[in-house]
């Protein structure tokens, strides 16, 4: 055993570049797992931890405009602690919009909503926490708070800790008081509050409790601090992205380790004839074989997993955009149970991708293996190539014929596809290079001729092609969908080219902001009509109360000034209060067709309404998800949200939107509104996904390394693998320049030949993909985009034209009677 | 008592028109403890034969007998073994895997056989003070000359002992020098270990040392 040990790990040491190749395939694919895997956990347990470090003990928020008792809720549960606080909006001796925040102190404590250095406040005393600290704020100052025309003064009391609440960074500055202290301004009785939180101290019945308070009390808004089902919903989307690169990554990852075997096989055939010859039964030798491709999976694994916990925990930062709030540290931690499901993974999947080929080898007799008569010409097997034809066929036919495919089916005909591809590959090859033997003969170039017939029927030459056209089909794909995602917020960006300035959390309706238009500089107020919320059900012909997969928003505007929303076939002007336009994506997700009547019911409205679908609209510009559903402006404004979502101001020529921001935002003298210029909001928006972006950049570049470095290798080893075939027409019929010119043609349109079949697959794939994304309520519009396909074939067109320079070398050094004498 | 018995032998190659005749329907026999020589011109068959007798390839008739034994009717497993322990191998290329060392190679049958490498160290030190290579145990192959690589690969081919050495054109890729050491060597292990020997040859210099000469002429013995 130790003997076999030492030749397998010097096959290793001996064939560093195709061992490194192996396990950094295998790496890169263990780590893509390991983060799929703990991606959904660990964002949950992420975003549970930050929620409750702002929450603390308090479950459930509820909360309305005007003040209220805790007697006027009507409740199903009378075991249960709670804390009231009143807050109120007021301006600084500056005018500056500031906010206290009022609370039995203790009781806030107690309920972890603010940290323990927090205590008993007097009468017009308050805290800051350490970010207004550091903005300026000093203890014992006092602050002038103007509030409904009367002046108050604050003492700054102290400094507490930027835990619970007070962890919160929001924009305007907020200040800690005693609930006495802010009912007193608001010249309310005690007891009265604009938010109560609960703490029902046995978690199972939250939700009930939730449900009851909806059911029997009116205007209010009722949440859970922490909604595990919404968050386990938004991270199990980010997990199956995941699988998707998985699985792209590792259908890759398998054409680039199985040519690569196959290579390993075909030079090692003498050695496993000498074994054999030694006595080694077959099955020994295919245990051996088998065991030294799952030292690469073990050590992959083992790495894999390391680095795979460790990118987990920078990916969910990625996904977690939480403003103002410290975002708790990764629940990841590298467990022995990770590391032995990285192994696993690696090692299996290593053993998958080459025990057909190990076993195929070892068929073979002994005296075939130790005199290695293989030889370079491939032979297609026809059940092989049938099979082949079948799935490709099969998958696309399925793929086109299924309605609402769902994610797994897609993912299954997706490799159907690649497979059914990977088999036919030969027979297109051969029969390509039939018709080009065909042209060379008319035209009598012998070389051109002898090019042809390799490039159908050469072995390392479709070995190569094989994994040009997989690998490159693959990666244009995954470009295309990165570009996609990249390009979210291009449309967006030239519906607002002539909006300077967005204001968003606006609380007033749209006539109340008239007076902006008397601003210097503001030449129009536009405004974004929209509603959002979660708690929508709809009910179909015979689907009751049924919930959508994502949630609609509501879209309605006044004029058409800005084309948020395409219009497809309908005019949104031309909507009725009982008419409705669906988001052309969105309805075929959810099944909905034109003329369907859809009841809506509004939880938190308490209201439901009956819409006719009068058509479709596009809404890619507005919203990237494209659960979007457009209403009438009147029902819109009166019916479900009288507030704007957004204020849109165009400035006069000559003014810069960094100066007016600062305008508009003094003149608003509203708190918690957020004024920036449009290259700021897009920016922001941008940065979001920049972090998901940077991940599928990085596992491109990862890709085409590897598929490169594989195709290099396989130019390499192909070469090697061909001396003889190569030495024997150089001491019979063709000088060495003719052999360069064999090589060179033979590259140039081998790869030309892969790299065009590689672009209708691309096309097929993309269409894959682009359903795939839709499955999970990302609508990414990945459209097929043919220049920027073709830039990234040019290059690895170009990248493997120069891969020629390794056999030219070899050519130069080979001595040809080296070669020949063993034939 | 004959220790390879070949029954009736026929190997064809190829199908239909393109069929070729190695072998005739050859019968003879090899006494356990004989030196003998194949000879004949190229193409005749000797080869073939001999990998027939050493169950690499598979006759398209007749039996061969390895201690009464037909090995056609092995299993895949029982003709491992029989390779094992029975037949050793020695090629006109050496065939040594090129990354284990003289004495790993050596090994490599006793390996194969799952027993343990300790058990065999004498044996080992004993063979490789038979064939002169006990300075170079540590060496990889290609730090050997083509007879010393010959002599290990005999010396692979003893190691477990077997009854039968089979040889493919031992010295074909030597120079005449190392050609007879590696004779000379072939000699003393049939003469002090008692091992039966089938060479396949060209040369009547080295068939001579050999204790009988089998001739083939187009697949039949002459």
């Amino acid at each position: 055993m130790k003997i076999i040990l030492k030749h397998i790990l010097r096959n290793l040491k001996e064939h560093k570049m195709r061992a490194f190749l192996i396990f950094f395939s295998l790496l890169v694919s263990t780590s893509v797992f390991v983060i799929s895997l703990t991606i959904s956990d660990d964002l949950t347990i992420k975003v549970e931890d930050t929620l409750r470090s702002v929450y603390g003990n308090a479950e459930v928020q509820v909360a309305t405009v005007d003040p209220f008792k805790l007697d006027d809720l009507k409740m199903n549960k009378d075991k249960y602690s709670y804390l009231g606080m009143s807050s109120l909006d007021g301006v600084d001796a500056k005018e500056k919009p500031i906010s206290i925040l009022g609370m039995d102190i203790e009781k806030a404590v107690d309920f972890k909503l603010l940290g323990n250095d927090a205590k008993k406040l007097a009468l017009n005393e308050i805290y800051i926490n350490k970010n207004l600290e550091d903005k300026g704020y000093k203890k014992g100052q006092v602050i002038k708070l103007k509030y409904e025309d009367k002046e108050y003064n604050l003492t700054i009391k102290g400094v507490i800790e930027n835990k619970g609440i007070a962890s919160i960074r929001p924009d305007d500055d907020t200040f800690f008081a005693s609930i006495e202290t802010v009912n007193s301004i608001k010249n309310i009785e005690d007891g009265n509050y604009d938010t109560i939180y609960f703490d029902l101290k046995n978690n199972n019945k939250i939700g009930e409790f939730v449900d009851y308070i909806k059911d029997h009390n009116d205007n209010y808004m009722v949440a859970k601090t922490v909604d595990m089902e919404s968050i386990k919903e938004a991270t199990s989307m980010i997990s199956t992205i995941m699988y998707l690169i998985l699985l792209m990554a590792t259908i890759m990852i398998y054409f680039v380790i199985s040519s690569l075997n196959k290579i390993i096989l075909a030079e090692r055939i003498p050695v496993i004839g000498t074994f054999r010859s030694v006595g080694a039964s077959r099955t020994k030798m295919n245990l051996i074989l088998v065991l030294e491709n799952a030292l690469y999976g073990i050590f992959a694994g083992l790495f894999g997993a390391i680095i795979g916990t460790y990118l987990d925990s920078y990916c969910s930062s990625v996904f977690i955009t939480a403003d103002g709030i410290d975002v708790a540290k990764s629940s990841v931690s590298l467990s022995v149970g990770t590391i032995l499901i990285g192994i696993l993974f690696a090692t299996l999947l290593q053993i998958i991708i080459v025990v057909k080929e190990i076993i195929r080898t070892n068929k073979k007799p002994i005296k075939d293996l130790i005199f290695n008569t293989q030889n370079s010409r491939y032979k297609m097997r026809k059940k092989r190539t049938v099979i082949g034809f079948i799935l490709l066929i099969s998958s696309i036919i399925l793929f086109v014929l299924i309605k609402n495919i769902d994610m797994l089916t897609i993912g299954v005909l997706l490799i159907c596809f690649i497979v059914g591809v990977a088999n036919t590959l030969p027979l297109i090859f051969q029969l390509i290079s039939k018709c080009l033997a065909y042209i060379f003969k008319k035209i009598g170039w012998s070389t051109g001729i002898i090019t042809s017939k390799n490039i159908g029927y050469n072995k390392m030459i479709i070995s190569s092609s094989r994994l040009v056209v997989i690998a490159i089909s693959l990666l244009s794909s995954i470009i295309l969908m990165s570009k996609a995602t990249a390009d979210c917020f291009t449309g967006f960006r030239e519906v607002t080219k002539n909006v300077d300035l967005m204001i968003s959390n606006p609380h007033k309706s749209s006539e109340e902001y008239d007076y902006l238009n008397d601003i210097d500089g503001v030449k129009e107020v536009q405004f974004l009509n929209s509603y959002f919320a979660d708690d929508i059900t709809y009910t179909k012909g015979k689907n009751k109360n049924k919930k959508f997969n994502l949630p609609p928003g509501f879209y309605a505007e006044k004029e058409r000034k800005n084309v948020y929303i395409e219009e497809i076939d309908y005019k949104i002007s031309d909507l009725k209060d009982d008419e409705i336009l669906f988001d052309e994506k969105y309805a075929f997700k959810n099944n909905i067709k034109k003329g369907d009547k859809i009841t809506m019911h509004f939880g938190t409205l308490k209201k439901s309404y009956t819409y006719t679908v009068k058509g479709f609209v596009n809404a890619s510009n507005f919203n990237v998800s494209r659960n979007m559903v457009v209403v009438s402006y009147n029902h819109l404004i009166n019916d479900l949200n009288g507030i704007p979502m957004q204020l849109h101001i165009v400035l006069d020529k000559g003014y810069d939107p960094d100066e007016m921001k600062d305008v508009v935002h003094d003149a608003m003298k509203e708190v918690g509104i957020y004024v920036q210029t449009t290259e700021e909001y897009i920016s922001e928006q941008e940065g979001q996904v920049a972090g998901i972006i940077a991940i599928v950049y990085l596992v491109i570049g990862i890709s085409v390394t590897l598929a490169f470095i594989g195709i290099l290798n396989n130019q390499v080893i192909g070469f090697i693998n061909r001396r003889k075939e190569i030495a024997i027409l150089n001491s019979t019929c063709m000088n060495k320049t003719q052999i360069k010119k064999m090589l060179a043609l033979e590259t140039i349109l081998s790869n030309f030949i892969s790299l065009f079949i590689a672009t209708i697959v691309s096309f097929i794939t993309t269409i894959f993909v682009n359903n795939f994304m839709m499955n999970i309520g990302l609508y990414l519009n990945i459209k097929y985009d043919f220049m920027t396909v073709f830039k990234f074939e040019l290059i690895v067109y170009i990248l493997l034209l120069l891969t020629l320079f390794v056999p030219f070398r070899k050519l130069k050094k080979m001595n040809i009677v080296d070669e020949i004498k063993y034939e | 008592m004959s220790i390879i018995k070949i029954d009736k032998l026929v190997k064809n190659f190829g199908k239909g028109e393109n069929e070729v005749k190695v072998l005739k329907g050859l019968n003879f026999e090899i006494e356990k403890g004989e030196f003998v020589s194949l000879m004949g011109a190229s193409g005749s068959g000797k080869s073939t034969l001999l990998y027939l007798i050493g169950g690499l390839d598979k006759p398209t008739s007749g039996t061969v007998y390895i201690n009464d034994k037909d090995i056609n009717t092995l299993k895949e497993k029982e003709m491992a073994k029989l390779r094992r322990k029975d037949i050793g191998f020695v090629f006109q290329f050496y065939n040594l895997v090129q990354n284990l060392t003289v004495e790993e190679n050596i090994m490599l049958p006793v390996v194969m056989d799952g027993k343990k490498e300790k058990d065999y160290k004498d044996r080992l030190d004993k063979i490789l003070s038979i064939i002169g290579l006990s300075d170079k145990r540590k060496n990889l192959p290609n730090e050997l000359s083509g007879g010393q690589q010959q002599r290990v690969s005999i010396a692979r081919a003893m190691i477990l002992s077997p009854n039968i050495i089979l040889a493919d054109e031992p010295i074909g890729n030597l120079d005449s020098k190392s050609g007879k050491e590696v004779m000379d060597l072939f000699k003393k292990i049939n003469k002090e270990e008692g091992i039966t020997i089938l060479q396949v040859t060209h040369s009547e210099e080295s068939a001579k040392y050999g204790n009988r000469i089998i001739r083939l002429k187009d697949g039949e013995i002459i």
